[in-house]
């Protein structure tokens, strides 16, 4: 790789950016005042801060570096992912899921989404469940944000992978911890901003180095150059093989593993709740389409692209020449194309730090998070528990403490996580609570007498059929906890097409049809009922 | 020949599988759905708002 960026032109945009950035932290916390305004800042937002907010905190380094380094390996079908972001992400989330979130949230008091699930269904269990979800699996999701961001940092910069990893915990640390929801949602808007400006130039400036007829050329690499796909693979601008080990994989894990998951984001769900009102969702919902289209078809379009550079440059395709992983793909190709350039060291610059915003707009809305799971509501749950009737603790010191621990833990899983995680964690983290939650969400939104047996028992379901197919039988997620090798001496326990099948496309089926025979058991059984009386 | 011009026809900015360019037709669908949607809902909205504030 050529030479490292210009420290002196990225420390003075970052040291700028971190003094704006603690300094959105103090207005956070200046305007904090109790524990609801700590979790959800209600009307102390507006529909751009909400719109920049939901879409900085919905893609992070995941959807630059981690998919877009699969769309470098697995061609522009990626951009189907781009589309679902858009029409279950953004129309879907807002119409369906946003202003009944925030209408039925506000009723209930609810302050986050644990909260809300426990209010609808009246039921402490399903909170306490949510929110242990949300504590288990939110911190593996984030250190691979994390770890993601710091890789590009450390590569790019030369600078020590381990202080940057503690530099950036402790910044993100310090606003989220002492600012509550609002620094987290302003700090988001001014991250997307520098992540809007960094994708549109990088995307401009590959359009001109590989040239408006990039995707003929893409078409024209021989497919023998590709590395890291799977058997179905028909080049870079053409679909794979129905049923195929790849299609397998991108269409399922990738594709509609985040497509759907998105869904059911405690971190959006919050956004959601945040708003004054309706037209706020709408207006947010706008301007957050043309956000999300321009990071993420940027990102999976130079992804893409990039090969056509490496090929033309180097004979090879993007993971040939990228040795270290699918993940150093778009940062090693932003340092290559930007080599030599006029202003090239500001735009790689720009870009890093466009990359460090989209990890750290994720991170603080994960930590944030994870610690209302943590300090709101498993809290809340224990201690009425212990008294005997529901109550919910507001305390800004508790959600503070078990903020700072979890990101400890966070910090931890950067060491221990295997390289090129980034992309399947997301994946893994949203099939688990799309899997896991979506029909309860949906029931207990839309019903007028949400049933709670139905819920549990859809939840129960979902949650076990992910984890054991994720475990047991998917090749991609085992490797998270090798239960199924420790077992069995097999990574998965079956061969063939069936290991490239994500748990989502299992589990979420089998979490609805649960859901479904439950409600049609208890009404027969109340007709049933009604007829024998009458 | 007719054959070959049929799978030029269905070529999109230089992607020759319309299973793959329909992605980006979709994606930008998608934007002016929301911004156009987002524009007559928000007008809607305000005009319910007026009536009530009467």
């Amino acid at each position: 790789m050529n030479s490292s960026v210009d420290l002196v032109t990225f420390s003075v945009l970052t040291v700028l950016f971190v003094i704006v950035t603690l300094a959105l932290g103090w207005y956070g916390y200046k305007n904090t005042k109790n524990n609801d305004e700590y979790l959800l800042g209600r009307n102390k937002t507006n529909a751009l801060i909400i719109a920049l907010s939901y879409g900085a905190t919905f893609l992070s380094a995941s959807a630059v570096i981690g998919f877009g380094g699969q769309s470098a390996v697995h061609g522009a079908t990626m951009m189907w992912l781009c589309f679902l972001n858009l029409a279950v992400g953004v129309i879907v989330a807002f119409i369906v899921f946003g202003k009944r979130t925030r209408r039925v949230g506000r009723k209930l008091g609810a302050s986050t989404f644990a909260d809300l699930l426990g209010k609808i269904y009246k039921s402490r269990n399903i909170r306490l469940f949510t929110a242990i979800l949300i504590i288990v699996m939110m911190p593996i999701y984030c250190a691979a944000v994390l770890k993601g961001g710091v890789n590009s940092l450390a590569v790019i910069t030369g600078l020590d992978y381990n202080l940057m990893l503690i530099a950036l915990s402790i910044v993100v640390g310090i606003y989220v911890v002492y600012g509550g929801i609002i620094a987290v949602m302003y700090n988001d808007a001014l991250q997307a901003v520098i992540m809007f400006v960094g994708m549109i130039i990088i995307f401009i400036v590959t359009i001109g180095v590989v040239g408006i007829d990039g995707f003929e050329k893409l078409s024209a690499i021989p497919i023998s150059a590709a590395v890291g796909t799977l058997p179905g693979f028909n080049g870079w601008t053409e679909f794979p093989d129905f049923a195929s080990p790849e299609w397998l994989t991108l269409v399922t894990t990738f594709i509609l593993g985040v497509g759907i998951g998105a869904l059911t984001q405690p971190q959006l769900a919050v956004r959601y709740m945040s708003a004054k009102d309706d037209k706020t969702l709408t207006k947010s919902m706008a301007i957050g389409s043309v956000f999300i289209l321009v990071i993420v078809g940027s990102a999976y379009t130079v992804g893409a692209l990039s090969n056509v550079y490496f090929f033309e440059n180097y004979g090879m395709s993007a993971l040939a020449y990228v040795t270290s992983g699918v993940d150093f793909i778009i940062p090693t190709y932003i340092m290559e194309v930007f080599h030599g350039m006029t202003f090239g060291d500001l735009f790689v610059s720009l870009f890093l730090l466009s990359l460090l915003c989209a990890s750290i707009s994720t991170i603080s809305a994960l930590m944030h998070t994870i610690g209302a799971a943590g300090g709101y509501d498993a809290y809340s749950v224990f201690r009425s528990k212990k008294s005997g009737k529901d109550e919910d603790v507001k305390s800004i010191k508790v959600n503070r403490i078990v903020t700072v621990v979890m990101l400890v833990l966070v910090v931890v899983y950067c060491y221990i996580m295997p390289s090129d995680i980034i992309a399947k964690a997301t994946s893994v983290f949203m099939g688990m609570t799309a899997a896991a939650l979506l029909p309860a969400y949906v029931h207990g939104l839309y019903s007028k007498n949400p049933r709670k047996d139905a819920a549990v028992a859809s939840i129960v379901a979902g949650t076990s059929t992910y984890l054991f197919w994720a475990l047991f039988i998917n090749k991609g997620t085992s490797i998270f906890l090798p239960i199924c090798e420790l077992l069995t001496g097999n990574a998965v326990l079956f061969t063939g097409s069936v290991m490239y099948v994500d748990a989502l496309i299992v589990a979420l089926p089998v979490s609805i049809i649960v859901m479904a025979l439950v409600l049609w058991l208890k009404k027969s059984s109340v007709e049933t009922v009604s007829s024998v009386a009458q | 020949m007719l054959a070959r011009n049929k799978v030029k026809q269905m070529t999109l900015l230089g992607i020759p599988d319309p299973m793959v360019w329909m992605a980006y037709v979709g994606s930008v669908a998608c934007v002016v759905f929301c911004v156009v949607y987002g524009h007559f809902k928000c007008k809607q909205e305000e005009a319910e708002e007026d009536e009530q504030q009467c």
